[in-house]
């Protein structure tokens, strides 16, 4: 998901369907637009994964012991950058946020088999999975919907499902050790 | 005073989960202080209005149904 890019394309389409510019540089235009939008960088993207999955974790859990911040900020940002790293080489998608959720999973198994005294990591992993819950394709596809454009809304509802899906069966996966 | 500290610290978080979303997501650079700051907004009502029926819940059950409600 690239709101910049979005952004992008709906300005130059607007600007085309008022003949404000024409279709030679839209095109050119069209084709430059990946080189020419900024982008944050990958550090500061997994410094947001763990900021949202400690804030996230507190605000629904109301869970505030030390041990479980750190360790839902730890594990949120090492899934975070493996789902990035595996989205940009190989592109795939689902499939790297089935590696990073099982990673979480795998990561809370050996911590709650290490460390003795008690933490839940249950909490831990309710927050990890913060930043790959399919918020955004849910409320989009529900607005183009409303809107009429049911094509695509169908296709934003499979994309928000598999996205779900194979998180839960990431952390499924290895749910049975515990 | 501390349902008041509550709701500051809850509204809090939620401006820096929005602000962090809009990084994860790239949304434009201008508007990530106002969409950091409607999230804030929208969570704040939502536990304002969780705090005020969480003892109402009871009474309304009892009206409606005869029995009390529970979540």
């Amino acid at each position: 998901m690239d709101m910049e890019k979005i952004v992008a394309v709906n300005d130059l389409t607007r600007k085309f369907t008022a003949h404000d510019i024409s279709i030679e540089i839209f095109s050119d235009k069209l084709g430059k637009i990946d080189m020419t939008i900024p982008r944050f960088s990958l550090k500061l993207k997994v410094v947001s994964a763990m900021l949202i999955a400690v804030t996230l974790m507190v605000m629904l859990t109301r869970n505030t012991a030390p041990i479980t911040l750190f360790l839902t900020a730890l594990t949120s940002g090492i899934a975070y950058a493996i789902a990035f790293q595996i989205r940009n080489k190989f592109h795939l998608r689902f499939f790297g946020l089935f590696i990073a959720s099982l990673c979480i999973s795998l990561i809370m198994l050996v911590c709650s088999k290490v460390l003795s005294h008690g933490f839940n990591p249950d909490i831990v992993i309710i927050g990890a999975i913060m930043p790959f819950v399919p918020g955004v394709a849910l409320t989009n596809a529900v607005r183009e919907i409303m809107a009429g454009n049911f094509i695509s809304g169908q296709g934003r509802i499979i994309e928000a499902f598999l996205t779900a899906a194979s998180v839960g069966l990431g952390i499924v996966l290895l749910s049975f050790f515990y | 005073m501390h349902i008041l500290l509550h709701l500051i610290t809850q509204t809090i978080l939620a401006y820096i989960g929005t602000l962090s979303f809009g990084i994860i997501l790239n949304i434009p650079r201008r508007i990530l202080n106002r969409a950091g700051i409607v999230g804030a907004m929208a969570w704040l009502t939502y536990e304002v209005v969780v705090s005020v029926t969480q003892d109402m819940l009871p009474e309304i059950g009892t009206l409606f149904w005869g029995r009390s409600l529970q979540l």
